[in-house]
């Protein structure tokens, strides 16, 4: 009871005036994120002299859609989905392994310490900075030489390298496994990566 | 030493990766830097070593020069609007409850799921001369259509699909921010008398300022990097090649396969952001 | 001095080459085809059938640029590359240069030299001997209108460029401004390049192992001014071409006129379908002066090229004469795509005409053919360009845009054009003056 009181007392219904104006102001930038998605929407249905000739956000009569959606399955022999499968493929698999590679990086930075570390950090951080356009042809050039281009891994693999993701993940660490806790594991017995592996997995399940 | 090695065993994935696909390609690029083309008659380019040539080239390259301008022009005005925006909607956010937070919530965010090349290219038909819906209402009140694409406006136009797409995100940064200021803050803060507003302006926008520093340093990072938006908006009419640097750089790449100038462009377009970022990061980490 | 082929080719015989001297290598073979000709799907369907060892995957990268940077990022790769690639004549010296496409010669291809258009197999073999494309189309420049609209509005077919812009006058005032006379196409520089080719203008000459570019000619500058002043008046509009509001605005009658390249007609009809089709007619391109000799200028065009990447040279080879010289291949894709054969069979043959069928039946049944074939032989043959002419292409936009913004003149946005594409060619390391 106290704690819904207190709720309330955080959060109190804002004063009429304010409120409207709240959700006007709401209500204007809902607007605005929705509006070219109507476009888009309206758009399906149009074939391409209703494109021109129709108002913008509305849809057309008599709607194109079916036929549309047909022309796009039918494009270059329903090429379409295959693309959307490999997305869902390249989404997935690199979503899945940079989590694992930052986890373990992260975790190595917030939990040990070696010579270089902060420099490491640092310098890793840094490369954030680099524009990903310069590094294209170099990197074209690089999987030529082995033999990664036009396939599945040549775009996985490049994609897995993300330094602020190494940067939340220490950040993650540091907070929610405290050096204390792994001390503790130590003095059970465990070795090392042992205390580690199981605390670890343990507290960074909900996270990931 | 036994601390030293499991540490190396977790950093290894993360390390390959980095070292082989980011690092060894960035260092590539310098290298290639290096190099100038030199033509005989008319055979193939001959790659000769050019020591510093490409750098002093650029830093006396007007085009480049303008680009990193706009780059700025285009910083000093979209950062704050975008993070201003996003901070009012976190506030407005923080005080609704039900319906309408899971909802305003949901949709704000969802710009930012729209990959970049697709934002540009429905904000492209939203900008067309003949195509777009502001223009047809505008003529419906008899006034001329507005190029959005004309050098006058077209950092505006790019502006406003950036936006767009990230104010959402940046705003639920920061709402999950506000979300993690402990409540008894507000309590002890109105026990003092302290009204709606002043609540806003001594407790949650101070506490804000770490997570609006990372914003900041992300949004300079984004800005330098700035290409997808103005690459997609080029077919539309004409759209200059140096209107980012990131811009001018692919297309002495991919154009006129200058790699060697694009690495010193690339080099210097890093130099030219790490100071602002490294400033920033600096008084965030202290905190 | 006719340009149509061997004198005495009869309507039913249609003169290609000896397919049986291509021999292609043993084995499975698969050729990966990259080029934005619509329909290729079916067209490779023949070769298939004709060589049973040998598949076709066509890969459209988007048309031109799109597709060149691909090209140039894998021949400096030296991997990635197809094996038969669509590259326009204006660019290909660019690839040439890379040194990373084969002499088709030395498999065959100039067995195949008869059979084009002298002047299209001068853009891919400059010195006579190494061959590093096979022509596929030209693009010689006719004006094509809207017969109706001229009716409705009482204009007359203008010959000369004069008579062009007393008719546009007369169609602003008629039409209160709401029907244009023509495009002025503000991001294709091929296209006043073509106009200044049919004036006269040179741009680029390569002498020894200089080259000399003069973009800012007298022939440039009297097309350039001719055309801004009419955009200026309101006269002509800068509707981007082939693209949705292009054709919606043709098939809505927006505009009476257009100067399109042999290959427009077929892109038009096929793009704008119904609206508006059997109003279009072609004709002669408009002079500069009464009387003189009728000169036309060319857009466009392609050869397709084999990369020396290819693991197949013989076999690309076969198929890139293959497409551009048998029957079957150069007659659909006119029919089909509009693509003005650069094959001398191709032009002669009677089947190329058909009256009910597109892109001739978009335009009420008239032999286009015809007026695309006088245009041809009216084309200057000794046009050669640079090695940098992408620099130059994308320059034009800047100029024009700033030219239409009333920031420079048109003396101002040639000389900037010439100097700016001048600076980056020297900074790429060419010679040039």
């Amino acid at each position: 009871m106290k704690f819904s009181q207190r709720s309330s007392a955080s959060y109190p219904h804002a004063a009429t005036g304010s409120g409207s104006l709240r959700y006007v102001a709401l209500g204007i930038f809902l607007i605005y994120c929705v509006l070219p998605a109507t476009w888009v929407l309206a758009a399906i249905t149009k074939d391409s002299t209703q494109i021109l000739t129709t108002f913008g956000f509305w849809i057309a009569y008599p709607p194109h859609f079916f036929e549309n959606v047909a022309a796009l399955l039918a494009y270059r022999q329903g090429i379409f989905l295959l693309w959307f499968v490999n997305s869902l493929l390249y989404a997935s698999s690199i979503s899945i392994g940079t989590t694992l590679i930052c986890a373990f990086g992260g975790y190595a930075f917030s939990k040990y310490d070696f010579p270089g570390k902060t420099f490491l950090f640092n310098f890793i951080l840094g490369t954030i900075m680099v524009p990903s356009t310069a590094l294209v042809l170099p990197l074209f050039l690089m999987l030529n030489k082995l033999g990664m281009v036009n396939t599945m891994w040549g775009v996985i693999i490049p994609s897995l390298v993300n330094p602020f993701g190494l940067y939340l993940m220490r950040v993650f660490w540091d907070s929610s496994l405290p050096n204390d806790l792994i001390e503790a594991a130590g003095w059970t017995g465990l070795g090392s990566s042992g205390s580690s592996g199981a605390l670890g997995c343990r507290s960074c399940r909900p996270v990931s | 030493m036994r601390y030293r090695k499991t540490a190396l065993l977790f950093l290894a994935p993360f390390l390959t990766v980095f070292v082989a696909f980011y690092l060894a390609p960035v260092l590539y690029a310098i290298y290639l830097s290096l190099f100038i083309k030199k033509r005989v008659g008319i055979g193939p380019p001959k790659e000769v070593f050019g020591g510093l040539t490409n750098y002093f080239r650029a830093v006396h390259d007007t085009d480049f020069l303008i680009g990193l301008k706009n780059m700025f022009a285009f910083g000093i005005v979209q950062i704050p609007v975008m993070l201003g925006l996003a901070i009012v909607l976190a506030l407005l956010l923080h005080v609704s409850r039900g319906l309408i937070l899971r909802f305003c919530r949901t949709v704000f965010v969802m710009p930012y799921t729209i990959p970049a090349a697709i934002a540009a290219l429905i904000w492209g038909y939203l900008y067309s001369r003949n195509l777009s819906p502001f223009n047809q209402m505008l003529g419906l009140v008899g006034r001329g259509p507005i190029d959005f694409i004309s050098p006058e406006i077209v950092l505006f136009s790019i502006g406003n699909i950036v936006t767009w797409s990230w104010t959402g995100y940046n705003m639920i940064t920061l709402f999950a921010a506000l979300q993690n200021i402990p409540t008894d803050l507000y309590e002890a803060a109105r026990v003092d008398g302290a009204t709606e507003l002043s609540l806003v302006r001594y407790i949650k926008i101070p506490l804000l300022i770490p997570t609006l520093l990372l914003l900041f340093i992300f949004s300079v990072i984004g800005t330098s990097q700035l290409f997808t938006e103005a690459y997609v908006l080029r077919p539309l009419g004409y759209v200059a090649d140096n209107i980012t640097p990131n811009m001018y750089l692919y297309l002495t790449a991919a154009r006129d396969a200058n790699y060697g100038y694009a690495g010193a462009l690339a080099a210097l377009l890093a130099i030219v952001v790490f100071p602002i970022s490294g400033f920033f990061l600096r008084r965030f980490t202290s905190r | 001095m006719s340009l149509h082929p061997a004198a005495g080719q009869s309507a039913s015989e249609f003169k290609q080459p000896d397919f049986s001297k291509f021999k292609p290598e043993e084995g499975q073979i698969t050729l990966e085809f990259w080029s934005w000709v619509g329909g290729l799907d079916q067209v490779v369907k023949e070769f298939e059938q004709a060589y049973p060892n040998i598949k076709v995957h066509v890969n459209n990268l988007g048309g031109g640029p799109a597709e060149y940077t691909k090209l140039m990022t894998a021949l400096k790769a030296g991997s990635g590359a197809p094996d038969v690639v669509q590259i326009e004549y204006d660019f290909l010296p660019s690839f040439i240069v890379t040194e990373g496409l084969a002499d088709m010669a030395q498999y065959g291809a100039n067995d195949a030299k008869p059979y084009f258009v002298p002047w299209t197999w001068g853009q891919v073999s400059p010195d006579g001997k190494t061959v590093y494309g096979i022509p596929q189309d030209s693009g010689p420049m006719a004006m094509i209108y809207n017969k109706k609209i001229f009716d409705q509005y009482g204009l007359t077919v203008p010959t000369t460029w004069d008579e062009y812009a007393q008719q546009a006058e007369k169609l602003a005032k008629a039409s209160n401004g709401k029907v244009k006379i023509a495009n002025f196409y503000t991001t294709s520089a091929p296209w006043t390049i073509g106009l200044a080719w049919a004036a006269g203008g040179t741009f680029f000459k390569l002498q020894g192992d200089t080259w000399v570019q003069t973009l800012n000619n007298p022939a440039t500058e009297k097309v350039l001014t001719y055309w801004a002043d009419l955009v200026k008046k309101g006269y002509v509009s800068t509707i981007t071409p082939f693209t949705a509001e292009w054709y919606t605005a043709a098939g809505e009658g927006q505009f009476a006129s257009s100067i399109e390249a042999a290959w427009g007609p077929g892109v038009i009809a096929a793009s704008v379908k119904e609206k508006t089709a059997g109003d279009w007619r072609a004709a002669p391109l408009p002079q500069w002066t009464k009387g003189e000799q009728f000169r036309s200028g060319n857009w466009g065009g392609s050869s397709d090229a084999v990369p020396k990447e290819s693991k197949h040279p013989k076999a690309a080879t076969l198929f890139a004469v293959w497409l551009n010289t048998a029957k079957g291949p150069v007659i659909s894709n006119w029919l089909d795509y509009g693509i003005f054969p650069a094959s001398l069979s191709g032009l002669a043959a009677p089947d190329l005409h058909q009256p009910d069928k597109n892109p001739s039946k978009f335009f009420g049944g008239q032999n286009l053919v015809q007026v695309y074939s006088d245009a041809s032989k009216a084309v200057s043959v000794d046009f050669a360009w640079s090695p940098w002419f992408a620099f130059v292409n994308d320059n034009f936009n800047k100029q024009v845009a700033a030219l239409f913004d009333g920031k420079m003149t048109v003396k101002q946005a040639l000389e900037a054009w010439q100097n700016e594409s001048l600076k980056n060619a020297k900074d790429n390391g060419f010679d040039v003056k």
